[in-house]
């Protein structure tokens, strides 16, 4: 490891492992969310798309594929500049924003998703309100060589709980590559 | 389709491969990705940003292989199975242009604490790469 990598690796340290305060997502899980997510991939599953035939099925009512997690947890888009200014310190304000800054000093801030891995303990659904997320990094690799270039493994773990009787429905772990997409395969 | 609640457990043979699902990928399926994961990431939808990034073109995220995968695996198992793991590693982009052929083989099947719990290996050949994604799953089979 070059100096100025052992510096950045030494300034990341004492932030691994450090949680973000629980965030909840911009829109409640609700059904045209569902059938967006699964219309995306063309999934007729009739637990997620009918009300009859869910209630009749073991779950009891219709529920949330339970893959599609990370998706009903993007934040929105675009929020009034009323509504913005919370959402984005609450954001810059974590240990998870302060090592991709670091991150991005020496270039890693292109991304792409390596490895995403999950495990769901309960289904949930349109009646579980928003979806909150305990969330913090707990490794950053060496800087390696990658096919696109020099970049390092970032990995994030999150805990998932439904707003409605705050149970705990899944967690994940996050495997991401940043890398300098601007040097392309050149390094 | 998934129409069928469930699979019966003794049909289940350790070592047999699930039917495959083909799916095209046009820049419509990367319309939808976007949408239906709500991912902005100028990198699935802006083919100039992707290339000056280092990809080949726009690409599906990780969102999306989540998504056909449950598919994939409530289709064969029926809408009353539950999905319990999913790990997917992406090792190669799926682009526009490109077929998708999702396989999966039976690893193992147990009863544990009074679930009947199946493991699969699953593949998606995207045409250039035989296990451009590999993933692993745990799905509760009533």
């Amino acid at each position: 490891m070059n100096d100025s990598y052992y510096a950045m690796h030494e300034r990341i340290a004492p932030l691994l492992g450090v949680y973000a305060p629980r965030v909840w997502s911009s829109y409640p899980i609700e059904q045209t969310a569902i059938q967006a997510f699964c219309g995306a991939v063309e999934d007729s599953n009739p637990v997620y798309w009918d009300a009859e035939i869910a209630a009749a099925s073991r779950f009891g009512r219709l529920i949330a594929p339970p893959h599609g997690l990370m998706s009903f947890n993007i934040d929105a888009w675009w929020l009034p500049e009323y509504l913005r200014h919370d959402v984005e310190s609450a954001r810059h304000e974590t240990a998870e924003a302060q090592i991709r800054g670091i991150l991005a000093e020496y270039g890693f801030a292109t991304v792409t998703v390596v490895e995403r891995a999950e495990e769901y303990f309960e289904p949930f659904g349109p009646e579980d309100g928003h979806i909150g997320r305990d969330r913090r990094v707990t490794d950053v690799s060496a800087v390696k060589k990658t096919k696109v270039g020099s970049g390092v493994f970032l990995t994030y773990e999150i805990d998932y709980f439904t707003q409605r009787k705050e149970r705990r429905v899944a967690t994940a772990r996050n495997v991401t590559l940043l890398y300098d997409g601007t040097k392309g395969d050149k390094q | 389709m998934t129409l069928h609640p469930s699979l019966a457990w003794n049909e289940i043979r350790i070592g047999s491969a699930i039917a495959p699902l083909v799916f095209d990928v046009t820049y419509s399926t990367l319309a939808r990705d976007v949408a239906g994961t709500r991912d902005l990431y100028r990198i699935h939808h802006d083919p100039p940003f992707a290339t000056a990034n280092g990809a080949p073109n726009i690409f599906l995220n990780a969102m999306w292989y989540q998504g056909l995968i449950g598919r994939y695996i409530t289709d064969w198992a029926g809408y009353e199975a539950f999905l319990r793991k999913l790990n997917v590693k992406i090792r190669s982009h799926g682009c526009p242009g490109d077929t998708l052929t999702v396989g999966a083989t039976i690893q193992s099947r147990a009863e544990v604490d009074g679930k009947l719990l199946v493991d699969l290996d699953i593949r998606i050949d995207n045409g250039r790469r035989a296990d451009a994604i590999v993933a692993v799953a745990t799905v509760e089979i009533v």
